[in-house]
């Protein structure tokens, strides 16, 4: 409870600073406001998809269940996240470009992702067998993570996009072209945001631990 | 809609949506440890 009080208290202050603290960008206004939600969220996709494949290997090295339960868990953690950094630049696309969507190459490369992560889900609940079901999807999840960086890193900057990350991240000598308080509030909210995944990863986790459990005394497969 | 509004408008979105998310989590573990306990 401890660590979920300290956690609830960070991303007050984190929403609070966002507002009080977080002076308005060049060249994006206020709207600027908006990275500090949505490229956290983006990130924790990533994170959640990273360790997504890790568990997938590391299934399909020792044939754990409790992996593959856990590679689910970060698959829908990651997807959850990625919906969020979905909406959020959406909602910025709509502020800054008048449209919610566009077909931008970030969009399309984010909702080609969410695609892929959505038939991971499809594939596992079309498999009734629990242990064809792990192998399947580990194999899949491990294709599915190849994309990520491809997807996220290289098709934006392949393609002309009028995603702003070259106004907010671009480095002058060594330094991030950033506000001190904005970087701040960036990186508090990139704290908050990795600790609320690992928290709900923890709870998620053991929730599928013991629906697994239960489902063994019961003698079905889940 | 002023810039802030967008903004504020992220704001609820995204906790509106990971309080939804908590919940949803929170309510199938307290339905695991009932089922536990019968």
């Amino acid at each position: 409870m401890f660590w979920q009080t300290v956690l609830g208290i960070w991303m007050a202050a984190v929403i609070g600073a966002s507002f009080l603290l977080v002076p308005p960008t060049q060249g994006l206004g206020e709207l600027g406001r908006i990275v500090i939600y949505h490229v956290p969220a983006a990130w924790v996709a990533v994170l959640a998809y990273l360790m997504a494949m890790a568990n997938s290997v590391a299934y399909l090295r020792k044939g754990d269940l409790r992996l593959d339960r856990q590679a689910q868990v970060n698959a829908e953690l990651g997807t959850v996240f990625c919906l969020l950094a979905t909406v959020t630049g959406a909602i910025w696309s709509k502020a800054a470009w008048g449209w919610y969507w566009n077909w931008d190459p970030r969009q399309t490369s984010i909702f080609v992702l969410l695609m892929i992560y959505g038939a991971y889900f499809v594939l596992r609940s079309a498999i009734p067998d629990t242990d064809r079901r792990a192998r399947l999807s580990a194999v899949y999840a491990i294709l599915a993570f190849l994309t990520v960086p491809f997807l996220v890193f290289i098709v934006p900057r392949v393609y002309a996009t009028l995603h702003p990350d070259l106004v907010l991240i671009a480095r002058e000598g060594r330094q991030l072209d950033m506000d001190v308080p904005m970087l701040l509030v960036f990186l508090a909210s990139v704290a908050g945001f990795t600790g609320l995944y690992f928290w709900l990863y923890k709870v998620q986790t053991g929730l599928e631990n013991l629906l697994h459990k239960q489902a063994l005394k019961r003698g079905e497969e889940l | 809609m002023s810039d802030l509004n967008f903004v504020l408008a992220v704001t609820l979105i995204t906790w509106t949506g990971l309080f939804l998310y908590v919940l949803r989590v929170d309510l199938k573990v307290k339905e695991a440890k009932r089922r536990e306990e019968v």
